[in-house]
């Protein structure tokens, strides 16, 4: 390998293991383990081993965006480049994964696909915003001037998304856990039982989430060596 | 000593040129008050929701129109005159001030507008005043900062409504906010900690711009 080209190293094997392991045990837990009993909620307490690590990933995995962008400006590398790209669009796919995974949980437990609840309206319009980002970047024909300024769209992007999902569903009622007075995830898991899946599950689908990335940015690379 | 002199020459730059083409702010009057206009045909009998709705959409959009042009606007040739003659920050600032005054004037006449043709529902004036002197400078640093990043590519004018609207999103909750409580006339005790919230967000954006600015203005 020409190593004056642009080259990002694969994820390591031990990682890749983990991950597998991670995901094997999480989906025979997720579908066989127990699961406390709970009125109205019942057999979907599931989904939170699906649901909210999508949300978990999506976050690092935005919060990585912004770090190779902020790295991209900084330093100009194409390899920056190509990992917040990657990154942003595996993002995209969690929340994507994240809010339907949501809408089918509140269909079954607050009784409607979309109730126009705070965080489904967040978490849509945080879509949208780095939807927006994919259209700007195929907008610009000038490859540097494409990663420059989707960079900085990113960043923007990232600082805006921190208030509409942290800050503002907690200003007004929610019938999410953990807003406007509901209790937390916490309270519905008292032997703590579920944490023993829970905590994989996060580690597993981020890992996943990352793997991907990876895997994406080394292709966009390539891809980028061909001569249009 | 010599930034101050330099923002106050822009100013007086932005307003010479303004002044003479004369068909910037006129243009996006004439914009809003025909959109003003199409919507009391459409809704006679306004509801108080609906008037503070149509008024926030009416100034979105105008607001887009209007920004659009900080950057989309110039010439290449006034662009370069810029580049070698300016800090970018600088003329960010300015390009911020002006936008915000010209909402400013946009705002009120809307209200004015809006006030004759379909009533006038607000209860407490203050707070309302209040939401639109909070709400101009937030709208012009957000579109600023989108002009000047559609600015150079295939689609600038598409560019704008799509990267503009879901980041000023969260702007328009707020301000949603606030005019509900004009629209109520509340006290201003519930008000304070919604213009707080505003304001940390708008000093937010504009430290964000001064540190990204610099990267879009460079070719």
């Amino acid at each position: 390998m020409n190593s004056t080209r642009p080259r990002i190293s694969p994820l390591p094997l031990a990682l890749k293991l983990m991950t597998l392991l991670c995901m094997v045990y999480v989906f025979w837990m997720g579908w066989m383990g127990e699961v406390p009993r709970k009125v109205i909620l019942n057999e979907s307490v599931r989904n939170l081993y699906f649901h909210v690590p999508m949300w978990f990933g999506m976050i690092l995995m935005l919060l990585g965006a912004a770090v190779y962008s902020l790295r991209y400006l900084l330093f100009q590398h194409d390899t920056d480049d190509a990992w917040a790209s990657a990154l942003t669009q595996m993002g995209i796919l969690f929340g994507m994964l994240g809010l339907i995974t949501g809408m089918v949980w509140a269909q079954f437990t607050w009784g409607a696909w979309w109730s126009g609840d705070p965080k489904q309206n967040a978490s849509a319009i945080g879509l949208l915003m780095y939807l927006a980002y994919t259209v700007l970047r195929s907008s610009f024909e000038d490859k540097r001037r494409q990663a420059r300024i989707s960079a900085a769209y990113n960043i923007l992007a990232f600082f805006c998304l921190i208030p509409l999902l942290f800050i503002l569903p907690r200003l007004t009622d929610s019938l999410h856990p953990g807003n406007g007075g509901n209790p937390g995830f916490s309270a519905y898991d008292l032997d703590g039982r579920m944490r023993w899946v829970f905590y994989p599950a996060v580690i597993a689908w981020t890992l996943m989430g990352w793997w991907a990335a990876n895997l994406w940015a080394r292709y966009t690379l390539l891809r980028n060596r061909i001569p249009s | 000593m010599q930034t101050v002199r330099t923002m106050l020459l822009l100013l007086r730059h932005e307003w010479l040129r303004e002044w003479r083409q004369g068909q910037w702010l006129a243009g996006s009057l004439l914009y809003l008050a025909g959109g003003i206009f199409a919507a009391q045909l459409m809704l006679r009998p306004a509801g108080p929701l609906a008037w503070v709705a149509i008024y926030w959409l009416l100034m979105l959009f105008a607001s887009v129109y209007v920004l659009s042009r900080t950057y989309l606007g110039l010439s290449n040739g006034l662009l370069m005159y810029y580049k070698v003659s300016t800090p970018g920050v600088t003329l960010w600032m300015i390009k911020v001030l002006t936008g915000t005054l010209s909402l400013w004037v946009l705002m009120a006449l809307a209200t004015i507008l809006m006030g004759v043709w379909m009533g006038y529902p607000i209860q407490n004036t203050g707070i309302f005043i209040l939401t639109q002197l909070l709400a101009g400078p937030l709208l012009a640093t957000v579109l600023t900062l989108v002009s000047a990043m559609a600015r150079g590519a295939a689609n600038p004018a598409q560019l704008m409504p799509v990267l503009g609207f879901p980041l000023l999103v969260p702007c328009l909750l707020l301000v949603h906010r606030l005019s509900r409580m004009a629209l109520d006339g509340l006290e201003w005790s519930v008000v304070w900690p919604y213009a707080v919230a505003m304001s940390a967000l708008l000093v937010m954006i504009l430290a964000l711009g001064t540190l990204l600015f610099p990267f879009l203005w460079r070719d």
